[in-house]
């Protein structure tokens, strides 16, 4: 995607944020909606500000379209936010120290970060660092899922 | 104001805050040595931890992991010409030349001594100034902080990177997002969507760690590795002799004192100052063509000028709750989640803690100086860890932090939600800071805004009236507009034509 798009679309994701907060505080008290109502309006017209200077920068009115110099692995990207999404989603279901090694484990192994012996090592060795820290040290009442 | 100088002193030498500041610089060490994790993140990710602490011992690590991340930053710097923090760039320049020269233990020795007079020029500006800041700052009232948080805003929006309109909209959206929870002058929620989670306000820590730790973790994986040629030991001595420090010391001095003023301006931090006072070494040095072949002043300034910083940036963060540098925001973060709210009771209500932190600055120093000639050539292994090994760990830290804080699984989900903001946002040049400090001095211009419009009976003319507030609201007026293209485009045609 290209940068200019990028700000178009960080502008237009701003300005509905500013008119929901502005379209929600319309139900509220005049003293409780005040300060909601000055900051989305200055939201709005800022966005409108980067709206309009992405437009003069655009490279069809004489700026120049930057690309990003190395290469970004976009799919690698998204995979790996899902793989997040999914890990989140698993930890109450499986249990922290299910989910945890396994997220571990698919993510190492699509990235191919290091190799077999070390991964497994990494992906047991964390989690028990986890449970020394947060369980034994900060007595966390961590997520416990199928284990329990 | 004297008997909480002594409180502090006494409380940092208790055996559970000495190991806390010990432990901490040495983990920020540790995480500054290792390139793609900044001290901010690093702070981000261990202020949950620290919940089980008392307020002064785990601000105490807190502030401690930050100065010592700021000489670890030299570490990848000096061996692997990737700076291990934001704030080490300028220490690639000449860093690494000199390493490749077989002069590594120089360079990190030199880096070292830098870092340790720079943390004791800001502590000692940190000692004297913040009480004397703090004892003007209790005399405001509601509006004289509005004034002040405007302009705290408008000045971190206007020197962010990137352009002011991007700044500012970073702000003002964490403003925006600062108002989501219970009014706190009406009682009534606001923007909750009706979900029970959200009844408390967003948890700013829970938004911290995501704004600032994910995007990280995804950059660490986004690319393939560089390939940097390492320096793969350090032969020579780490400990520089007296004659080597004599003849660098005016360039210390002069980047301490850079750093220490680049600290105070809020939005600026190490990563600025240490740029600064490189380039004032530069100007200055008899031999600037040098400079960028290894020269041992090319890596004492910056060094000098961003552990300076650390000092400089907790200036207005104690005394004004308007946080220097991203890194003290995350702080703050920290003292809110022991209750304290930021601001000048910081001074007063809290000056046990407030007091033990600047001391701890201090002691940090000392100890970041004895671990560094200890620690540093084993800390070569910590460069040697790959970026995507890294990122997973990260990711799963972020996840079991944000769960810490209130043991809630929605606001792990959260804090997945402003890591992708996050991403985006870095992806097109927008501040991230801007948009944490929003977060955090949401709360107080919303609750002095009120107090002041009772005040006048909803005049807005008092903002006016106040001289402070005036004052300080024409500040952030000259701040903006020195900001502006046409400012910008105005001043070089003037340069041009003298």
């Amino acid at each position: 995607m290209k940068s200019t798009t990028q700000h178009y679309l960080f502008s237009a994701f701003s300005m509905a944020l500013s008119l929901f907060f502005l379209q929600k505080s319309l139900s509220m008290s005049r003293t409780a909606a005040r300060f909601p109502q000055l900051i989305a309006g200055l939201v709005l017209i800022l966005a409108l500000a980067m709206a309009f200077q992405t437009w003069k920068r655009a490279p069809g009115f004489g700026g120049e379209e930057k690309e990003p110099s190395a290469p970004i692995h976009h799919v690698r990207v998204a995979v790996y936010v899902a793989a997040m999404v999914l890990y989140i989603f698993l930890i109450p279901r499986l249990g922290y120290f299910i989910a945890t090694p396994l997220f571990m484990l698919v993510s190492y192994g699509y990235f191919r970060a290091t190799g077999p012996v070390r991964t497994v090592l990494i992906c047991l060795g964390f989690p028990v660092f986890i449970y020394l820290l947060f369980v034994l040290f900060l007595k966390l009442p961590i997520p416990l899922g199928l284990m329990e | 104001m004297f008997a909480n100088v002594i409180l502090g002193l006494t409380n940092v030498f208790s055996l559970h805050n000495f190991l806390a500041i010990a432990f901490g610089t040495f983990l920020g060490l540790v995480v500054g040595a290792m390139p793609g994790l900044s001290a901010t993140m690093a702070i981000a990710l261990l202020v949950p931890v620290t919940f089980a602490m008392p307020p002064d011992t785990g601000i105490s690590m807190l502030a401690s992991i930050y100065m010592g991340a700021m000489y670890g930053g030299s570490i990848a710097a000096v061996l692997i010409r990737t700076p291990g923090t934001p704030a080490a760039a300028a220490t690639t320049v000449d860093g690494y030349p000199m390493a490749q020269r077989g002069e590594a233990g120089r360079a990190l020795g030199i880096s070292l001594t830098a870092s340790f007079v720079g943390g004791v020029v800001s502590s000692c500006v940190l000692l004297t100034l913040a009480p004397i800041l703090g004892w003007v700052a209790v005399m405001f009232g509601p509006v004289e902080l509005f004034g002040i948080a405007v302009l705290g805003m408008t000045i971190l929006a206007s020197l962010s990177q990137g352009s002011v309109i991007k700044g500012l909209l970073a702000g003002t959206i964490g403003l925006l997002f600062s108002t989501v929870g219970m009014d706190s002058i009406t009682g009534i929620p606001r923007f909750t969507l009706g979900n029970i989670n959200l009844f408390g306000g967003i948890p700013f820590t829970v938004a911290l760690i995501g704004l600032f730790s994910i995007p990280q973790a995804l950059r660490l994986i986004e690319k393939d590795s560089d390939g940097a040629v390492q320096t793969n030991r350090i032969t020579d001595k780490i400990l520089r002799p007296w004659s080597e420090v004599k003849m660098l010391l005016p360039t210390f001095l002069r980047s301490s004192i850079i750093g220490v003023f680049t600290g105070i301006i809020p939005g600026t931090g190490g990563d600025t100052a240490c740029w600064f006072a490189y380039n004032e070494a530069k100007r200055r040095s008899d031999e600037p063509d040098s400079f960028g072949k290894g020269s041992p002043y090319g890596i004492a300034a910056p060094e000098a000028a961003n552990n300076a910083v650390v000092g400089g940036a907790l200036v207005p963060t104690i005394t004004l709750g308007i946080p220097g540098s991203s890194s003290t925001a995350v702080l703050m973060g920290g003292l809110m989640i022991h209750g304290i709210m930021p601001g000048p009771s910081l001074m007063t209500e809290y000056a046990g803690v407030t007091y033990t932190l600047i001391w701890a600055v201090l002691l940090s120093t000392v100890v970041m100086f004895v671990e560094g000639l200890f620690f540093t050539k084993a800390c070569i292994f910590v460069t040697r860890i790959g970026n995507k090994v890294l990122s997973v760990a990260v990711v799963v830290l972020c996840v079991i932090g944000a769960f810490a804080i209130n043991n809630n699984l929605f606001e792990v989900g959260l804090m997945l939600a402003f890591g992708i903001l996050g991403y985006f946002m870095d992806k097109i040049k927008i501040p991230v800071a801007p948009l944490v400090v929003g977060l955090i001095l949401g709360r107080m211009l919303d609750v002095s805004l009120h107090q002041s419009l009772l005040i006048s009976q909803g005049s807005w003319m008092i903002f006016l009236t106040n001289p402070i507030c005036a004052v300080l609201l024409l500040l952030a007026l000259i701040s903006l507009i020195q900001s502006t293209p046409m400012y910008v485009a105005w001043r070089r045609k003037r340069r041009a034509r003298a």
